[in-house]
């Protein structure tokens, strides 16, 4: 950790270890919704929450899957920007927070739960593509340079 | 070239002999085609109208039959017009004067009259009469009729204590009953209330409220919003409308005050009847009945009507049956005093 920059390793275990924490408060809210019947129609609830948080959470699990599996190499690790993983982790932050903070207003909404996770999407879609974007760079990319091995996120190979 | 006076003379004979045909062409009508305008005005009688042709308009001013034969018909007339206005529930009198009279004072849109007070005003049954804020002197005399009699079946139904009443000088009557409930709802918080006569006495009803699960008015505002909403925010109420969703409830109190027994009718009860019921009805007891006597056989019942509804649903729903019993929900709401121990 050295030049401001933080090995790439320990920056995906932090975001892996926040997209976990984060998306198990909304996944037992609607768990436990569910099964209070506070949905009409509970699939309507869930196709509202799954393309919101799983899609990320199964590119994070992937590429700690796979390099978990993968045999310890040898030569220097690679690193990120400590800004741009600082960024990253505060916007993932932030939207995990979003996502939680709309299925808590709720009881104050004058419209139906399902009615109002719908129109949460407005807000929701255009957050969720910038962090999805940060995000990849740290998971999808990694996960291409891991196959070639001459490449990293940064060239700290000296 | 000169002209001969003989050819003049001809040449104006005989423009007068084509004026003259002419002239006869255009008076007589040929057969096929309309009469001249100018002709059908001069003529008296009317012109039958031709094959084809719409008739034109009567004349009002014009006789259609005889004097008597216009009498009899003017005389049905008013007849049923005044059969039309006494389906409409509107006071008619067989006197021509007074019906002018009756005309020119003003009506609400229930057919009970503005500034005439009369016995039996909105009192016909067919609904709620004298309804937002018409026929007020009406109502001082007598109070409208509760609407639907026998009243809609309730979700809980309480014998009200009348041995603790007061009576007057002269023996217990409807206005004692009254003063008393009125204390007791006073206390309690039920400042808007409504009256209604009933088959031998009078019901009173109280504004809808929204209530807690145990029967309990809901704190402040929110206990007369019509959505549903926390009165005081808590923790654990919050949890449950997040995790639960449950709905709000709300209720109408009726207090039939009466001396003849009465069952419930199949008539469903809907949200909407029981806001008009509050909104509607007499500012007060009418003095005519408050000054009847009220004997032992005057009884009193508390029909609770409760409500759920959920802050998104359009409706409210009736709820047939409760889960507080109705005496506990009186105790709750600090009518204690009224519940028979």
């Amino acid at each position: 950790m050295s030049d401001g920059r933080y090995p790439l390793a320990l920056c995906q275990r932090r975001l892996a270890r926040l997209w976990y924490l984060g998306a198990l408060p909304p996944t037992a809210i609607l768990l436990v919704q569910t099964a209070n019947g506070v949905y009409p129609d509970a699939s309507a609830a869930w196709k509202w929450l799954l393309p919101t948080i799983a899609p990320t959470l199964g590119l994070v699990t992937t590429v700690l899957g796979a390099g978990a599996l993968r045999a310890r190499q040898g030569g220097p690790a690679a690193t990120c920007d400590r800004f741009f993983f600082r960024v990253t982790f505060w916007l993932s932050a932030a939207y995990l927070l979003t996502v939680l903070f709309t299925l808590g207003v709720q009881p104050f909404s004058a419209a139906s739960p399902a009615d109002f996770l719908k129109s949460s999407h407005a807000v929701l879609g255009p957050f969720q593509g910038i962090v999805a974007t940060s995000m990849g760079v740290f998971f999808a990319k990694s996960r291409r340079e891991a196959s070639s091995p001459a490449a990293a996120i940064t060239p700290d190979r000296r | 070239m000169v002209r001969r006076p003989e050819h003049r003379s001809r040449g104006l004979s005989a423009c007068a002999l084509i004026a003259l045909a002419v002239a006869c062409a255009c008076s007589a009508p040929a057969p096929g085609s309309s009469p001249a305008p100018a002709a059908a005005a001069a003529s008296p009688r009317p012109q039958p109208p031709l094959v084809g042709e719409a008739a034109p308009p009567p004349r009002p001013e014009e006789p259609k039959a005889s004097s008597s034969t216009h009498g009899d018909k003017v005389a049905a007339k008013t007849a049923k017009k005044a059969a039309k206005k006494k389906a409409k529930g509107v006071i008619v009198s067989e006197e021509p004067e007074i019906d002018r009279l009756l005309s020119g004072a003003s009506r609400d849109g229930h057919g009970a009259f503005k500034g005439i007070a009369g016995p039996s005003l909105g009192a016909g049954g067919s609904g709620l009469t004298g309804s937002s804020g018409s026929g007020t002197l009406a109502r001082a005399e007598e109070a409208p009729r509760l609407f639907p009699w026998p009243p809609p079946s309730p979700t809980a139904r309480v014998a009200i204590d009348l041995s603790k009443v007061s009576p007057s000088a002269g023996g217990r009557t409807f206005g004692d009953i009254d003063g008393f409930l009125g204390a007791a709802l006073s206390g309690a918080g039920y400042r808007d209330r409504a009256w209604y006569s009933v088959p031998g006495g009078f019901a009173l009803v109280t504004r809808l409220e929204q209530v807690g699960d145990d029967g309990s008015p809901r704190p402040g505002d929110a206990r007369w919003s019509t959505v549903p909403r926390f009165g005081s925010f808590s923790i654990r109420d919050y949890l449950r409308a997040l995790l639960q969703a449950t709905p709000g409830h709300f209720r109408v109190i009726a207090f039939v005050v009466t001396d003849q027994d009465f069952d419930s009718t199949p008539k469903p009860m809907t949200e909407e009847l029981a806001s008009e019921w509050a909104e509607s009805g007499a500012p007060r007891l009418p003095a005519s009945i408050a000054a009847r006597p009220a004997g032992d056989r005057v009884f009193s019942v508390a029909l609770i009507y409760e409500f759920a509804r959920h802050r998104y649903d359009e409706q409210a729903e009736f709820l047939k049956g409760g889960d507080v019993p109705g005496a506990d929900q009186l105790r709750r709401s600090g009518l204690a005093a009224m519940v028979l121990p």
